[in-house]
């Protein structure tokens, strides 16, 4: 079974991060990880590999500068390979220019399932799994809880509001896991000293027969405008217990409804 | 104030001169022995300016790195001015012999600049697979080792089967364990860096409870490598790596610690192998350990001394508690019973009595050729062992100073937060010297075991670091105040388990005196150094 995973490389969330005031995005020249939030989609990989009893596990990332550390962690866990698309021109490109892109790759690896993370740790757009799918014409599923191949095809439990509905789909198939669903391992000591002699494929949109001219931020549908600070949080009301403050307390929790 | 790397190395080296005429004048003395007190005290400071003269590469990378390493520099200077003064004609050297290094002290033990070291943070250097060693072995001791490392301290219970499976699937037991017995070590750096770094981690989170569950795989593995036969490597090694068996080491007895040569618990040939009679103590995972690594007199002979002693591996069933009783069928009994101790708590030491209890033939370290060199072998476990105690009284020192730091910050004094007072930023800044100057020479030495070495230097850093760890763990808690004394802080742990760091894995006393002080004063005089 091979199965491709979509993973982002990310600048640390525990660093404070910085926004490039010319275009809204975010700068990206720390060493990035790899984010959380792919981490499930990988260890689902790799169990669902191990379940069929091999097959290939192969990440899919874009990144600037030829990024790899995020993707090292993801090889450490036992990922085969990975294919990178690091392109200067891939600068500023939104979320629909990122799918073309990354499906563009994905088809290089001729998985019979793509994973991907609900949305990404750093853009939040959660729109790019869905759109990998548009762009490569193969079904979607998305918020995955678990996932089985039966039959030749794929038995998913999508979580909802009330619950997980049952839902199948043929292969190949691109399936965005819900984040928490799995406790991704941790790299073995020799899953990290096997992580630096993995294949890394790294290629650039010309590679991919893509035009610069779609992507970048020349190509970009979307423009961040502007970026505000979150509004401060309002100074709570301070109720001075004279005996009586419970009632002002019920008052509070009827008007919100609570009670 | 910029550190000067120059003035560092040139009062480093004239440190040395102070601790190699020291050595030169005992190494005169007919009754060097004698002088406990001169001996111990050159011991570790001979340790102390090995660190120094290890830091002085780091101090290079980088103005952060150098100005720890400056104040590291200084404060081991100043301790070995407090230890001579008065004492110069003991040490053979001249009064005023370091007053050269004033300059350089004035410099870098201000209050001030030691107080400005509070906030650095230097990178590790470390390359990019050690920094995900490093990451990934901290995670996992913040999500799995850390929740569970109070409750394992307070209530002394047994250690969560999950976490040893844990460590295991991490590779933690198979570091040491060459590739071809399935683990890990492929004979380079990187067996001992990696080690080095996972057990700092782990011991971060719990002394008891994390770095220390490498220890014994460690040692055991070093010694089936040195001295087991092939039959004994392909059975027990793979074993060791994937956590199926867990092991405790059985060296010491009631009546002997240290002088293991005076040991009376006895081996005595049986048909199909031996019968272990007498008691061991300070067995450290006795009862969950599948397997013990025993030492013991297979040589009736007691004038013999070391030369007598043999190594077993004693395979047992695994036990829950703090104590256990088990029979042989052919009537051997074994009973451990924990020793209640103040800190170090999970793993419980025992004591552990046997009573005609077999172990076959096959089981003898190294067969026939392994009779009367349990010494040697045992030896050859412990000295890892040390590099690795020395790796965890980094760990345990990190946490502290983490607590210390975070407490500082947000608790507040006569109107400020106690983190902004030049005394508890000057502690925590002398803290982040020792720690930087600790990290760096394990690694150091984990680059000369790799290459056959750093046998001397283990001993030493297991010496200075450990009894270092004290000060820090120390202080730590002082920041504290009251809370620091309050069970309720793991502050309080950290300061109880780093108590048993200078006790454990040969005592600090036994290894200065009769490890780190034989070997310098047996070693040729550096030749650019004389006494005066």
């Amino acid at each position: 079974m091979k199965v491709a995973v979509c993973v982002k490389q990310i600048p640390d969330p525990a660093l404070p991060g910085e926004l490039d005031p010319s275009t809204n995005t975010l700068k990206r020249t720390d060493k990035p990880i790899l984010d959380e939030s792919d981490s499930y989609g990988v260890e689902l990989a790799l169990q669902l590999v191990e379940a069929a009893g091999g097959g290939t596990v192969t990440l899919v990332s874009m990144a600037p500068n030829s990024e790899v550390a995020g993707l090292r962690t993801a090889l450490a866990m036992g990922a085969d390979g990975a294919i990178l698309v690091s392109d200067e021109a891939l600068a500023g490109t939104d979320a629909l220019g990122t799918a073309k892109v990354l499906a563009a790759a994905i088809k290089r690896a001729e998985p019979d399932l793509v994973l991907a993370g609900v949305e990404s740790s750093d853009g939040y757009t959660g729109t790019v799994p869905e759109q990998i799918a548009a762009a490569m014409g193969i079904a979607s599923v998305t918020f995955a809880k678990k996932i089985e191949v039966v039959d030749g095809g794929l038995k998913i439990q999508r979580q909802t509001d009330n619950g997980y509905d049952d839902v199948t789909c043929p292969m190949p198939a691109l399936v965005s896991v819900t984040g928490g669903v799995v406790e991704p391992r941790y790299p073995s000591f020799k899953g990290i000293m096997a992580a630096k002699k993995k294949p890394v494929d790294e290629v650039g949109i010309a590679d991919l027969g893509i035009d610069a001219s779609e992507v970048g931020q020349g190509g970009a549908r979307q423009e961040t405008v502007a970026v505000v600070d979150a509004e401060a949080r309002e100074s709570g009301e301070i109720v001075v217990d004279e005996g009586e403050a419970f009632e002002r307390i019920v008052q509070y929790l009827t008007e919100l409804k609570v009670i | 104030m910029t550190p000067d790397m120059t003035a560092a190395k040139s009062t480093t080296a004239l440190a040395k001169t102070v601790v190699d005429a020291a050595i030169a004048r005992h190494r005169e003395l007919d009754d060097a022995e004698q002088h406990q007190v001169m001996l111990y005290d050159i011991a570790h400071a001979a340790s102390a300016i090995e660190m120094c003269r290890s830091v002085i590469d780091d101090g290079k990378k980088g103005p952060a790195e150098g100005a720890l390493a400056c104040a590291f520099i200084a404060d081991v200077v100043a301790e070995l001015g407090a230890k001579t003064i008065g004492r110069e004609h003991l040490w053979g050297i001249e009064v005023g012999a370091l007053d050269s290094a004033r300059e350089f002290l004035i410099a870098y033990r201000d209050p001030e600049f030691l107080a400005s070291l509070a906030d650095l943070d230097p990178p590790s250097h470390l390359d990019d697979d050690f920094e995900m060693v490093a990451d990934t072995f901290r995670r996992f001791a913040d999500d799995k080792v850390a929740p569970a490392a109070e409750h394992i301290h307070r209530t002394d219970s047994d250690i969560p089967e999950e976490l040893i499976q844990g460590l295991a699937e991490l590779g933690c037991f198979g570091l040491s364990v060459p590739e071809e017995y399935g683990g890990f070590a492929t004979g380079g750096e990187s067996d001992y860096f990696g080690m080095v770094i996972a057990t700092e981690e782990l011991s971060r989170a719990s002394l008891g409870a994390g770095g220390s569950l490498i220890t014994r795989p460690e040692i055991l593995t070093r010694a089936l490598e040195r001295g087991g036969t092939e039959a004994q490597k392909q059975k027990w090694l793979p074993q060791i790596a994937t956590a199926e068996t867990m092991c405790a080491v059985a060296v010491t007895e009631p009546d002997y610690g240290s002088d293991v040569a005076q040991l009376k618990v006895t081996a005595t040939p049986t048909r199909g192998g031996w019968h272990i009679n007498g008691v061991k103590t300070w067995c450290t995972f006795a009862g969950r350990a599948n397997v013990m690594m025993l030492l013991a007199r297979t040589d009736p002979d007691k004038s013999k001394g070391h030369r007598g002693l043999s190594l077993f591996i004693v395979p047992k069933e695994s036990t829950a508690g703090h104590q256990f009783e088990l029979h042989q069928d052919a009537g051997g009994r074994m009973e451990g019973r924990a020793i209640p101790t103040i800190g170090y708590r999970g793993m419980h030491s025992f004591e552990v009595a046997f009573e005609d209890w077999f172990v076959e033939a096959e089981n003898l370290v190294g067969g026939d050729e392994g009779l009367g060199r349990g010494f040697y072998l045992q030896m050859a476990g412990f000295e890892n062992g040390r590099l690795q105690t020395a790796a965890r009284a980094v760990g345990v020192m990190q946490a502290a100073f983490e607590a210390a730091t975070t407490y500082a910050a947000d608790r507040k004094v006569f109107g400020q937060p106690i983190g902004q007072y030049q005394l508890t930023r000057a502690k925590l800044g002398r803290m982040a010297a020792i720690i930087r100057a600790a990290r760096q020479y394990n690694y150091a030495v984990a680059v000369m075991m790799a290459k056959g070495g750093g046998t001397l230097e283990a001993s030493m850093v297991k010496a200075y670091v450990c009894k270092a760890a004290e000060w820090v763990t120390r202080e730590a808690m002082q920041i504290h105040g009251g809370f620091g004394y309050a069970e309720e802080y793991p502050v309080s742990r950290l300061f109880v388990d780093a108590r048993v760091l200078s006790i454990f894995e040969g005592a600090d006393e036994t290894l200065c005196l009769k490890l780190i002080i034989r070997r310098l004063l047996k070693a040729e005089p550096a030749g650019e150094v004389r006494a005066p």
